[in-house]
């Protein structure tokens, strides 16, 4: 398991995570030795008492309390839903975790690099996707080869490869999301922070998404999803609610109906969604570079999926 | 690698998204010489005003004095406004925030130094008669453009609009390149201050008697100085790139 020197982020500080300190030249990783606290269970991210307040020095402008002592853990391997209504604070949260926005109380510690897909892509437009990789890599401390080889990889994974030499803001919406995920996958980090990253997504990259979630949670890789999606929510092992500034597990139960077909946002039915493992059950690849979804999932996990019908807009 | 290689690639980044929209490129070519136009066609009618004294010289090196502040200005404000976000990823991604402002600064430097340049050939191509010292007006206007290039991105990083942003400072240089002519006879103590002062005053000496005063020198880059720490303030107090 990559191990790196862990970083945190208090209340005062504003630290970013998924910088060369954590890497060596070249993008390996530091070895495990140097943090015998990382044993591979405990968490490689781990958040208490955060508390944020949106403020302004402009007399007029509102005042907004987001989070109120939010806290999180997630350990190497475990996919993470987080959920929550609109403006609650799942974005704010995920800024926090990352290092891009310092909380007004409360802490997080990461034990490892963090690859980070934020909401909207946050890239340069008028850079073409390869020298968007090239800028964001000599961050992450990669060699120019290494750079190369992993755009190669995630290219021909999520779709994008007839693309590289084109400007970000001549791109599509999907595929502009797809190197914005990219971004956050090119260092191949020990944490995933990943909030909407499918949007705009067509069904074939959506499938090839989640095939490669899983093949990196099984590499150890702990993931946290924001998600909307009711019927992304039998993917993963354990979800939070954001509610009133404090995350909550969620047992997915909701009002207490739930059933085995997936939920439109319309309200419509996908009957045998596929759906994930536990990290546990997680062992192996879901196939490589097929696309194709695992079917079924284990009784464990099932439990956490249960979805309430018509709840919308997660 | 490292620091260096840091920061090769977001200069080249900034330079890259500064310079490749050939709308930025055709408008940073063919402003100059339409503000200047214009501003000597206005002071012409202004200069008609009794008690008003506006030679043709001072109203080709007012426009001059726009020209180059206010594009230089609106650099500053959309470099900053624009990429403050993705700038911010860069810093979790890596980068450490000071090689994400002095790159953003080294980009906005080297736009300011192209604006000086073209604004400095439509200059010379209009005035009437040789200007004794091309090289010390070109200084006078690489200070003018440094100093509205950290003003525009002390107003970005304070207004974060690009709209408010650029009235703000178009608003600004157009006071301050007309009051730096001295062509209102008021005793106003403010207008020592202006931003403008001592790189208008270099610019006239350059262009009327070829040799500039030390002081005046100091003091413009004292300006651009103070305005340098006062950026770097902002933007870190701003926590956008930090």
């Amino acid at each position: 398991m990559p191990n790196i020197d862990p970083f945190s982020t208090s209340a005062g500080t504003h630290s970013g995570a998924g910088g060369p300190l954590a890497l060596t030249d070249g993008g390996e990783p530091t070895s495990d030795e140097a943090h015998p606290e990382h044993d591979g269970t405990a968490p490689v991210i781990r958040a208490t008492g955060l508390e944020k307040t949106y403020d302004s020095w402009i007399p007029w402008a509102p005042t907004v309390d987001v989070l109120a002592g939010a806290e999180v853990a997630i350990r190497p391997g475990e996919l993470v839903g987080i959920v929550g209504e609109n403006g609650s604070g799942k974005s704010t949260l995920m800024q926090i975790l990352v290092g891009a926005l310092a909380p007004d109380a409360g802490s997080v510690e990461r034990l490892g690099t963090i690859g980070w897909c934020p909401q909207e892509p946050l890239l340069y437009d008028r850079l073409t996707v390869r020298e968007t990789m090239a800028l964001f890599g000599e961050g992450y401390g990669l060699s120019e080869e290494r750079v190369e080889e992993r755009l190669a990889w995630l290219a021909d994974r999520l779709g994008f490869g007839a693309y590289l030499d084109t400007r970000i803001d001549r791109l599509s919406g999907g595929n502009r999301q797809k190197v914005n995920l990219s971004v956050a996958l090119l260092h191949d980090p020990d944490v995933l922070l990943l909030d909407e990253p499918y949007t705009g997504f067509d069904w074939e990259t959506y499938l090839a998404f989640w095939a490669l979630t899983d093949e990196l949670a099984a590499d150890e890789t702990a993931i946290a999803i924001i998600s909307h999606f009711v019927e992304d929510r039998d993917r993963f092992d354990e979800i939070y609610e954001l509610r009133d500034g404090v995350l909550r597990a969620d047992g997915g139960t909701g009002d207490g109906t739930a059933g085995d077909d997936d939920v439109e946002s319309d309200g419509t039915t996908i009957p045998g969604s596929p759906g994930r493992g536990t990290a546990a059950d997680r062992t192996t690849s879901p196939g490589g570079d097929d696309a194709t979804p695992r079917e079924g999932r284990s009784s464990a996990s099932a439990t956490r999926g249960h979805r309430s019908t018509g709840e919308v807009g997660w | 690698m490292g620091t260096v290689g840091r920061q090769r690639a977001a200069v080249a980044a900034g330079l890259r998204s500064t310079l490749r929209e050939p709308t930025t490129v055709v408008l940073l070519l063919l402003l100059p010489p339409v503000v200047i136009w214009t501003f000597d066609v206005s002071m012409q009618t202004f200069g008609a005003t009794p008690g008003v004294e506006v030679g043709a010289a001072e109203a080709e090196r007012g426009g001059a004095l726009f020209s180059t502040a206010f594009l230089a200005g609106l650099l500053g404000v959309f470099q900053v406004v624009g990429a403050a976000e993705a700038d911010g990823r860069l810093v979790v991604c890596g980068y450490r925030p000071a090689e994400v402002v002095s790159a953003r600064l080294v980009a906005i430097g080297l736009a300011s130094l192209l604006v000086a340049g073209i604004t400095l050939g439509t200059f010379l191509a209009l005035v009437p008669g040789d200007v004794p010292a091309p090289g010390l007006a070109m200084g006078a206007l690489v200070l003018a453009a440094a100093t509205y290039a950290l003003l525009g991105v002390i107003v970005g990083s304070l207004v974060g609009r690009e709209l408010e942003g650029s009235l703000a400072l178009v608003f600004l240089a157009d006071f301050d390149s007309f009051t730096s002519l001295d062509a209102i006879p008021t005793e106003s103590p403010l207008l020592d201050y202006t931003p403008l002062t001592y790189a208008g005053r270099l610019l006239e000496d350059a262009t009327t008697t070829g040799s500039i005063a030390a002081g005046d020198l100091l003091a413009a880059v004292g300006y651009v100085a103070l305005l340098l720490v006062a950026a770097m303030a902002v933007v870190e107090l701003r926590g956008e790139i930090a």
